[in-house]
């Protein structure tokens, strides 16, 4: 008995439940227990809305460390390729800063001792998004003399970034609501 | 009831009257900017029933960036003119009685819900087109009124003038996001480039509603009698108005030929209000609704982190946040594509 139960152990290879798991049993309790008792829509209402936040903390848990890694490099590529347009073609106090500043972001390397958590891994994500929302200020800010076809060409790779960017959240924000009904 | 620190039948004793008896209170289930509560009361026992309405904001604060003083004021000149509104009955803040300030207006007989509004039978077509034109007109109504005379631009920022109304509209926004500004968000400064570049002159400068329409509006027979929502008003383009119009301008085509929707729309109202507004303005403050939607979605996230939202807030800061972000995105041209149900999708609430 206690063999057949290690084996089956051994073939699931991790801890079980999963917190995704646990957050549907959530959704499914306040759907089959919860929902029926409730007279008002205001009551029915929040737990409608509440439901379809769960399925978004599912999908966003599943998906949301895959979509920081890659948006880290993203990020990083962009960055980088701006460094050689700022030093090129940047005459301003404001350039050069931007270009030292995107240096030493780029130059931090995490800690490989430390867990890569959501939250680590989004403090990161977050300085460059910074860094990037800094360098289109400065492209929209040149004036019409000074834009180059390498602006323009810096300028379009940010707008790509941008919607790359808002695709990597629709991972967690479109499919956990769409044609599941109303909201509220 | 969450606005009160005592009993709401103790609170109607000490506002209305020692003999007055609580009869109902129901919580509006729609609204996600601010609480609204329909309360029910007899002055004397035996007396007939007064209907009024008691706002306020949610615990974690309120989603938009007008504040609920500016959204009384507005009830309070809107009553010296033409425009249907609730009258205001007070503003209470005592901290004896009121967790948090809220004010009371009377409640206007009526309904926000219009029977067979939505039914998609050819046989309703016209009483869609009659609700469409009367709520047109009364949008003329306050297009039309001297809202400097009334005091209106002493709480509501105004242009300088017809050229500017377009950038100080979005410049309004911006502001309203630069409040919270916790997130960098590059299709922000992407859209505000794009929007300056691109804004319309206006016909004139205005008092706007803000969000109006199906929802927003009380009818009674077929008559608006009531003008709700007013916490997104502003002084400007009237334009503004038809890009925050719900519903009540439906795209209506018989035999083939298209007899109502926003080119009609716009022709009516040109004929009732003497103010040309045009396509392009409407299609221009759309994408700054989008805008808009950003700057609330993004408060209410804000709202989320500080711990005490409510869970409308909290999908407001998800999904309705992201849908801004997407609506604007594919607006102004970059290349991420919506699916145009989306939005109507989200609007569905359940019954």
């Amino acid at each position: 008995m206690t063999e057949q139960l290690l084996t089956k152990k051994a073939v699931t290879e991790r801890v079980l439940p999963d917190i995704s798991e646990v957050v549907r049993c959530i959704a499914r309790t306040l759907e089959d227990k919860i929902e029926p008792s409730l007279s008002t829509v205001a009551d029915r209402s929040a737990i409608v809305t509440s439901k379809h936040l769960l399925r978004y903390v599912a999908a966003r848990l599943e998906t949301e460390g895959q979509s920081l890694l890659d948006e880290t490099k993203v990020a990083a590529k962009l960055l980088n390729d701006a460094t050689s347009f700022l030093d090129a073609e940047g005459k301003t106090d404001a350039a050069a800063k931007l270009a030292a500043d995107i240096r030493a972001a780029l130059a931090k390397k995490p800690d490989p001792s430390i867990y890569p958590t959501l939250a680590i891994m989004a403090a990161e994500v977050g300085p460059l998004r910074g860094l990037i929302y800094r360098l289109l200020e400065l492209l929209l800010g040149l004036k019409d003399e000074a834009r180059t076809q390498a602006s323009e060409a810096l300028h379009d790779a940010v707008r790509v970034y941008i919607g790359w960017q808002l695709q990597q959240e629709s991972k967690y924000l479109e499919e956990p609501f769409r044609g599941r009904g109303p909201r509220r | 009831m969450e606005l009160l620190k005592k009993p709401l039948t103790e609170y109607l004793v000490h506002r209305f009257g020692p003999g007055a008896v609580l009869e109902k209170a129901t919580r509006f289930p729609r609204g996600s900017s601010r609480l609204t509560w329909f309360i029910d009361y007899r002055p004397e026992p035996g007396a007939p029933v007064v209907s009024v309405i008691f706002r306020g904001d949610f615990e974690g604060g309120s989603t938009i960036r007008s504040s609920l003083e500016q959204e009384y004021f507005m009830y309070e000149r809107l009553g010296h003119t033409d425009v249907p509104v609730a009258k205001v009955l007070g503003w209470e803040d005592d901290p004896e009685w009121a967790v948090r300030p809220f004010y009371i207006r009377e409640q206007i007989q009526g309904s926000w819900e219009v029977p067979n509004y939505t039914n998609p039978d050819p046989v309703y077509d016209e009483m869609r087109i009659a609700i469409s034109k009367e709520h047109l007109s009364k949008l003329a109504i306050v297009h039309n009124i001297d809202w400097h005379a009334l005091g209106f631009d002493e709480r509501l920022p105004v242009p300088a003038d017809e050229a500017s109304c377009g950038a100080f509209f979005v410049e309004n926004i911006l502001h309203s996001m630069e409040d919270f500004g916790e997130e960098p968000v590059p299709l922000v400064l992407e859209a505000v480039d794009w929007l300056k570049r691109n804004a319309p002159v206006a016909p004139r400068i205005s008092l706007c509603k803000g969000t109006n329409g199906l929802g927003e509006e009380v009818l009674l027979n077929g008559k608006i009698v009531a003008m709700s929502d007013w916490e997104e008003a502003s002084i400007g383009d009237p334009a503004a108005d038809f890009a925050s119009l719900q519903d009540f301008i439906p795209e209506i085509t018989r035999d083939g030929k298209h007899i109502w929707g926003m080119p009609q729309a716009l022709a009516f109202y040109r004929e009732v209000s003497g103010i040309n507004v045009t396509l392009e303005a409407v299609k221009f403050y759309q994408i700054t609704r989008a805008l808009g939607t950003i700057g609330y979605g993004h408060s209410a996230a804000v709202i989320v982190q500080h711990g005490k939202a409510d869970i409308r807030q909290a999908w407001t800061g998800t999904e309705v946040f992201h849908l801004g972000k997407r609506i604007l995105a594919a607006s102004i041209g970059l290349p991420v594509p919506i699916d145009a149900k989306w939005f109507g999708e989200m609007n569905e609430t359940i019954q």
